[in-house]
């Protein structure tokens, strides 16, 4: 007598049998288009086929929705607690500890905090590096300068004329000064100070220097350092702990696309 | 990523509301379907997170359909992907609850004589429900698999009384091939 237990000795086969001929189970867009009828005779057929071949998958698609959830006294009831911690776990972003959340009552905003700090933590790595590599590297290239370095007068020794125009150029990384000490030579260490003449600003201020043969010192500064403006390089002479203004020397910076 | 938020806005109590009215519906749902208790709670909590994201695409009051197609695509995707992981890899779960279910117990040994008795009756039947029509055959394969009338007909996408003359013509058939007296 054939009947259902009989059957289930032929099902292994069957199924193997099947799942050989018609390849991997249907996808679920392929499912959820066929439940809505909106596939081909064909492809409805070949659906079809694979639930058959694949009894787990028509299982689940054919297991209707409970009309409501289970009733106290029901095997899968979930007691409001529950469903406290579990929406606690969701808040919190990390539902897999539903069991170990406390249900602390709050209604704040709560978002998955510590994988955002971690995300910007990272961001704010990959930033810096980004910024000492440039640096290294900027350090490490040659620099291009000017054409012609700026070479500087006292103010007071041009006869009353405008301050030199120094043109910095997108051509140009960094900008040169030669400053001249000619006439004030009798200090054994200079020192030198670059000044905003609008702002009154000291924007740099050098280490004790000595006096050199040229009676000259070559300053290099960064053009991107240089607003277009008026500045100011006042040279100090130092004996002991005093030091004296010595000369100054004005000079205006203008931004051009031509030197 | 999801970002949860519960600022006291309408669009974030709306979710609240709706996921502390159906989160108990969406798990047993999966419970229903043979899925652990824990596990059944994950994929809950996975069909709101989807929810979540998708709040704008709900047409209509009632956010139940719309939820229940997520969550169906939960499961799917679920049962979809141990399927296809268990084609790749030879995988035995000890906890699997379908394991548990559907795997029957160990036959008591038989002799040789007997073995080899049942294994031409099995392909005896093999190849008689491999020549069944194909509408038979699959009416008779989910039958077999023990899905009830209802079940095949949303399967299969046909009526109950298509289901129950189908089972009956295959299974004419079989005793008419296999020779059998009832």
């Amino acid at each position: 007598m054939m009947n259902r237990s009989s059957w289930q000795a032929v099902r292994d086969a069957l199924i193997a049998d099947d799942r050989a001929n018609l390849g991997e189970p249907p996808s679920v867009d392929e499912l959820l288009a066929y439940e809505r009828g909106e596939l081909s005779n064909e492809d409805a057929e070949r659906v079809q086929q694979l639930l058959v071949a694949y009894p787990e998958l028509a299982r689940a698609y054919a297991t209707p929705f409970p009309s409501d959830d289970a009733q106290p006294g029901e095997s899968d009831y979930l007691a409001s607690d529950v469903i406290d911690r579990q929406w606690n776990a969701l808040r919190a972003g990390n539902p897999s500890d539903a069991k170990k959340v406390a249900s602390d009552g709050s209604t704040g905003r709560v978002l998955q905090f510590w994988p955002s700090v971690a995300a910007i933590a990272a961001a704010i790595a990959i930033v810096f590096g980004a910024m000492l590599w440039r640096t290294r590297t900027e350090l490490l290239r040659p620099h291009v300068l000017p054409e012609a370095a700026a070479i500087l007068t006292p103010d007071g020794r041009r006869g009353g004329a405008e301050p030199p125009q120094v043109p910095i150029t997108p051509a140009g990384d960094s900008l040169l000064l030669v400053v001249s000490l000619a006439g004030t030579t009798d200090y054994d260490t200079y020192r030198l100070e670059l000044v905003s003449k609008d702002s009154h600003k000291r924007l740099w201020s050098s280490e004790p220097l000595r006096a050199t043969v040229s009676n000259s010192f070559n300053v290099e500064i960064p053009s991107r350092t240089l607003p277009a403006g008026t500045y100011q390089v006042i040279a100090y002479g130092l004996r002991g702990n005093a030091q004296e203004q010595v000369a100054t020397y004005t000079i205006g910076i203008r931004r051009s696309l031509v030197p | 990523m999801v970002m949860i938020v519960n600022g006291g806005g309408p669009y974030d109590e709306r979710f609240e509301a709706i996921y502390r009215k159906c989160y108990g519906r969406v798990y047993r749902y999966f419970r229903t379907n043979r899925i652990a208790d824990d596990e059944a709670h994950d994929l809950s909590q996975d069909t709101f997170k989807r929810l979540y994201e998708r709040m704008d695409q709900i047409r209509n009051d009632d956010p139940w359909p719309f939820l229940a197609t997520i969550a169906k695509t939960v499961l799917l995707n679920r049962v979809r992907a141990r399927l296809t992981q268990k084609r790749s890899a030879t995988m035995v779960e000890i906890d699997d609850p379908e394991l548990l279910f559907a795997e029957p117990a160990a036959p008591a040994e038989l002799d040789y004589a007997d073995r080899q008795a049942d294994e031409a009756l099995w392909e005896r039947v093999r190849r008689a429900v491999a020549s069944l029509p194909p509408g038979q055959r699959e009416s008779l394969r989910l039958w077999i698999e023990g899905f009830q009338y209802n079940e095949i007909t949303k399967i299969l996408g046909i009526s109950m009384d298509a289901v129950k003359s189908r089972l009956r013509d295959a299974k004419r058939y079989l005793r008419e091939q296999l020779g059998e007296k009832s």
